[in-house]
């Protein structure tokens, strides 16, 4: 990783700080290759240029993997997420500014690029989703549950010329979004606005939609994909995602299969076109429940 | 709890049913030992022992050596053979 500077500096602090993760840089590196370092390289480059950034991502990344792994372990000899309230996970996680800004946001990110299942979503994005806007000339777009922002700056990073429409209720993934957007130089494409889309529809409607890896976290998923429908043009496709067995602090609709999360699509009327289910880790013994994700590309019926 | 049980959680997560644990040991000198077997090692190490590993002591344990010492801080007498 000679020629990945930001990347061998993320890889030294992994191991001067964490070295039992060592290999995590290592490891993500032998399995996805060149393609993986020179992406990874150049969102480091422009997204956590300094040393401190990046410590501050390495930890915010470690205590996150940890809450979270902990969580998987009990889901595994219960079979259900603990019993939470949207409410509360609002309170516990969202509206939590210590938790968002030093473990959720920071271990998100890099999530996107440390995590298998998590990078083979992004590259299904990209052959499924992003090229298919870049062919069609597309303009604008809303990103409904932006969290880190990742997904609406990859889009405005990769598209210059369209701009982009982000929602989210945490004002810290507001506060991150832009951040990101502005280290990425795309923060005038982007707008961020703290709304509840269900209780508060926008007033626009779109051809691209991206709501990724936010039915999960929702009491009524459904009523949630229903509002999405109604902000999808007829001629509009959409990009959907929802985690599967992956217990976390702020996740409560429990999705066992991608079916599952097919069903729910469908009943909200969309029509599905493509999907993808990527695994985070090979199971350890039969029965036992891995994270996945799983992927849409949707359009309306 | 002892260096045997010790020994056996290192075993059962790594997939080495005949490892032989060393006190400079770390995640470099197994295989099997990337990042996810080392959260679902230390999540072990955490039910086996009835302790809870907090972010300022794993960013301190080196090797394996340094988790036994930390353990036995801990009230536990795990003792090299």
């Amino acid at each position: 990783m000679t020629t990945s500077p930001h990347l061998s500096e993320l890889d030294a602090l992994f191991n001067r700080k964490f070295p039992f993760m060592g290999k995590a840089i290592g490891d993500m590196s032998s399995l996805f290759g060149s393609r993986w370092q020179a992406s990874f390289e150049q969102f480091l480059s422009k997204v956590m240029q300094s040393p401190d950034e990046k410590e501050k991502a390495v930890n915010g990344y470690v205590r996150f993997a940890l809450d979270i792994m902990r969580l998987q372990k009990q889901f595994e000899k219960t079979g259900a997420y603990p019993e939470k309230s949207f409410d509360q996970a609002r309170a516990d996680v969202y509206d939590n500014a210590e938790y968002m800004q030093t473990a959720y946001l920071p271990g998100l990110l890099l999530s996107h690029f440390l995590w298998p299942h998590h990078y083979r979503q992004q590259l299904f994005f990209e052959t499924a989703f992003l090229n298919i806007m870049r062919r069609q000339g597309a303009q604008r777009f809303l990103d409904c549950g932006t969290g880190t922002g990742y997904n609406a700056c990859r889009i405005l990073d990769t598209l210059p010329e369209t701009t982009g429409r982000a929602f989210d209720i945490s004002p810290h993934s507001k506060a991150h979004a832009e951040q990101q957007a502005e280290a990425l130089g795309v923060g005038s494409r982007l707008t961020v606005d703290l709304q509840n889309l269900i209780t508060d529809p926008p007033d626009e409607t779109t051809d691209w939609l991206i709501s990724i890896e936010v039915l999960e976290h929702l009491e009524e998923p459904v009523a949630f994909l229903k509002a999405l429908r109604g902000l999808l043009n007829k001629e509009g496709k959409a990009f959907i995602t929802a985690a599967i067995n992956a217990a976390e602090a702020d996740h409560i609709t429990l999705y066992r299969s991608t079916d599952g999360v097919a069903e729910q699509i469908l009943e909200a009327g969309f029509a599905i076109e493509q999907s993808h289910t990527a695994w985070a880790y090979a199971p350890e013994f039969d029965g036992q429940p891995i994270p996945q994700v799983a992927a849409f590309v949707v359009t309306s019926r | 709890m002892s260096m045997e049980t010790f020994t056996q959680v290192h075993r059962d997560v790594l997939r080495k049913p005949d490892l032989v644990l060393t006190p400079e040991m770390t995640a470099r000198d197994v295989d099997t030992w990337d990042s996810m077997a080392h959260i679902n090692l230390i999540l072990a190490i955490e039910t086996a022992f009835d302790v809870r590993l907090e972010m300022d002591v794993i960013a301190n344990i080196r090797n394996v050596g340094d988790m036994v010492t930390h353990l036995n801080s801990q009230g536990h007498d795990i003792q090299w053979p």
